[in-house]
């Protein structure tokens, strides 16, 4: 720490021009979620793309627009792009990526030079995977479940795994940061119980990505030296066990699935608050869940392989812990909505996403019971009623909760509003949109129909029909806000430091804030959500 | 902006051992993994797979460990050394450098051997099982190649590293704390490795 007596730079961080070496070689926190939010969203599209293909494809129960090849390429595309290449790094790498440092009071994260080297890393290991789909295309779903992967796939399954293999590392170099900066550089008084939630759940996060991550390296690096060395540990032949990579493979898989959805909830904790006017309802539990969510989501991968012939006993077992994770989530829910009780709320956009959130987590974490009751598992395996689940959960879950904080720090990251008619108008299509699309699948998996084919029986054609058109709103939906968030960088009001009137660090900046993000070191007197009710909604003193 | 402008609060020193340890518990999951790997294949029922371990080189084994417990030690010294910026810590670092490699040229040629036996897992040799029963064998060589492949190529990262920071000693800003960092991951390899060579060899 060097003492500089020189008058605090308050200049934007946006200040330092546009050429593109600013840009590609700063270790500007700010400036590196820049950096991975335009390569995400051009993934989100790249995913969407292949999403619309096969719901055009599913629009008719026959096969019309593409084979049964060509469609099983799809839907990998679409889940490889979707969970590693948008997904996993999606609200820790940019909001986090931007916010965290913020929100301790810090100027940087621990090691800024690490986390441009990550944003290297995983475009190196996405557009590595990204040719592989370009020069022919991988047919084994993302799973790559073996032996299909391994040993009966004519597809490019080892350039594809390398892919995932290199962008895990920029998911491990991204937790180490986020975890030693969220230890190491607090502002004087910012304790842990004083931290926002968005910070507990980006450090739950990334203590799953440091632990999970290494796992599926291991399984994808068995993956690929049996393709190319025939090292066949998963290989029946050689006494190897295809069900062992199950096991390693949801190991990682399961808790990613909290990578996913844990900063969501964190997102939607800074939202709630600020809209109602209260305080965030159980404060410590809502931390504690979040630190429970990482924890227990170590224990549940085997609900993914109930009828892969793992034990009975294992399977009971695991169908116990799946519903104790429902716990925690629960807890959450119950405090997002006693926050609200009372409060004086008001519909911004981040608003109404964040409630859309709410809704949708609900109704896909309640669709999680059903598939973790050991029995009705055994119906739903490999159902539409599995696909429609985890889409609530990532897409209504996730993605909700990544456009409500995106339109929530919007301001804060660009220094411009963007037009409240519009957002409030794609929130409501994102809402209704989603669950046209996916609300029917639910309905296809309870009648049986299998995920994973092109072509289906004809008395599944209405539903299949409705969640396609549904699909076509969803897309409007995602569309709009690249329309008004991308004009508003142009021509639009200056947002000023404050638009919402919120507590946190991060809004006690400018906006956009300064390189260093704070003019002087900021300090913290007391803890999180101080809201208050306006004048007018109070109610009156007891007498 | 580096890390050293950060508040008073925050150390740069704790900041980068800390992270360090961070990504050690990562790498230690990343072995669990191969060993889970391990373990299943040596618990099976009925096969003969610790039929493997008894194909391999004992004496150079135990060589090896011993080569590499000695690099860790070169390596403390340079750590002492270092910080007491003494001349000798990068005497010591090239010392666990010149260890390592010695240590992939015995790990090469016991390959090498094994390859000449025709125990390897490559797909060409797949016919020239000497034991009775070839799949079990094969299997330990697949797990033995997957564990000790992975680990040769931590040592390789490990010779890098510390090479880097020997050859490089007087342009960087804190050599001896940079050497510190490194010498964490090189004990853990180290480490690794005396986990690996009981399961792989000691266990006939």
């Amino acid at each position: 720490m060097t003492a500089t007596a020189e008058a605090p730079d308050r200049r934007s961080y946006f200040a330092e021009g546009w050429n593109p070496a600013a840009w590609l070689l700063s270790t500007d926190h700010k400036r590196i979620a820049w950096l991975y939010l335009v390569a995400l969203l051009a993934f989100f599209f790249i995913g969407g793309a292949a999403a619309t293909l096969i719901r055009i494809e599913l629009a008719t129960p026959a096969a019309d627009l593409v084979s049964d090849d060509t469609y099983n390429k799809l839907f990998t595309v679409h889940g490889i792009v979707m969970v590693w290449f948008f997904l996993i790094p999606s609200i820790p790498a940019t909001l986090g990526n931007f916010l965290l440092p913020l929100m301790l009071g810090a100027k940087d994260l621990a090691f800024p030079r690490l986390n441009l080297a990550s944003w290297y890393v995983f475009m190196a290991g996405s557009l590595t995977t990204l040719y592989a789909v370009i020069a022919g295309g991988v047919d084994t779903g993302w799973t790559f479940y073996t032996p299909l992967s391994t040993m009966f796939s004519n597809s490019h399954v080892s350039l594809a795994a390398a892919g995932v293999f290199i962008v895990g590392f920029s998911t491990i170099m991204t937790g180490i940061n986020f975890i030693v900066t969220t230890h190491k550089l607090r502002a004087p008084g910012q304790t842990w119980f004083r931290l926002p939630i968005f910070v507990w759940t980006l450090y739950a996060t990334s203590l799953v990505m440091v632990l999970a991550t290494p796992v599926l390296a291991a399984s994808l690096l068995l993956i690929v030296a049996d393709r190319v060395f025939g090292i066949g540990i998963f290989d029946p032949a050689q006494g190897g066990d295809p069900l062992l990579f199950q096991h390693l493979f949801w190991f990682y898989s399961h808790p990613a699935v909290y990578i996913m959805i844990l900063p969501g909830m964190g997102v939607v904790s800074e939202i709630l608050p600020c809209f109602s006017r209260r305080p965030l309802f159980g404060y410590r539990f809502v931390a504690y869940s979040a630190m429970g969510i990482a924890l227990l989501g170590f224990l549940v991968w085997g609900h993914h392989m109930f009828v892969s012939g793992q034990s009975s006993f294992a399977g009971v077992v695991f169908s116990f812990l799946s519903f104790c994770i429902a716990v925690p989530s629960a807890i959450k829910v119950f405090n997002w909505t006693l926050t609200m009780r009372k409060g004086s709320i008001t519909f911004e956009t981040p608003m109404l996403y964040a409630l859309g959130f709410l809704g949708l987590f609900v109704f896909g974490g309640l669709a999680g019971l059903f598939l973790a009751a050991l029995a009705v598992d055994v119906h739903l395996t490999d159902t539409y009623f599995v696909i429609a689940h985890f889409h609530y959960i990532m897409v209504g879950g996730m993605v909700t909760a990544f456009m409500a904080g995106l339109h929530f720090w919007w301001p804060k990251m660009t220094g411009r509003m963007y037009s409240e008619t519009w957002g409030r108008i794609a929130a409501a299509t994102t809402f209704v949109g989603f669950n046209l699309t996916f609300f029917p699948q639910f309905v296809l998996g309870y009648l049986g129909m299998p995920r994973r084919y092109h072509t289906y029986p004809d008395e599944f054609a209405v539903w299949n029909m409705l969640s396609s058109a549904g699909a076509v709103i969803l897309a409007f939906g995602y569309l709009m806000p690249l329309c008004y968030l991308g004009w508003s960088l142009f021509r639009s009001r200056r947002a000023p430091d404050n638009p919402w009137d919120a507590t946190g660090l991060e809004w006690q900046t400018s906006s956009p804030p300064p390189q260093h993000n704070f003019a002087t070191q900021p300090e913290v007197t007391g803890p999180p959500y101080q809201y208050e009710l306006p004048e007018i909604d109070r109610p009156a003193a007891p007498r | 902006m580096s890390a050293e402008a950060q508040g008073h609060a925050t150390g740069v020193e704790p900041s980068g051992e800390f992270g360090v340890f961070v990504f050690l518990v990562s790498e230690g999951l990343l072995f669990s993994a191969l060993i889970l790997g391990y373990l299943v294949a040596r618990l099976a029922p009925g096969a003969d797979f610790a039929a493997g371990s008894r194909e391999l080189s004992l004496p150079l084994g135990t060589l090896n460990t011993a080569v590499l417990l000695s690099s860790s030690f070169c390596i403390a010294l340079a750590t002492i050394w270092g910080s007491e910026r003494s001349r000798w810590a990068r005497l010591a670092a090239l010392a666990t450098v010149a260890l390592g490699i010695v240590f992939l040229c015995i790990k090469g040629y016991e390959y090498f051997e094994e390859a000449q036996k025709g125990l390897l897992p490559f797909r060409d040799m797949s016919d020239r099982y000497p034991k009775a029963e070839p799949q079990h064998l094969r299997l330990f060589f697949d797990v033995y190649l997957a564990l000790t492949g992975t680990h040769a190529l931590h040592v390789i990262s490990g010779i890098g590293l510390v090479g880097g920071i020997a050859l490089f000693w007087r342009r960087l800003a804190r050599p001896a704390h940079t050497l510190k960092l490194a010498a964490l991951y090189w004990h853990f390899i180290d480490v690794i490795w005396v986990f690996l060579f009981p399961l792989l060899y000691l266990a006939r």
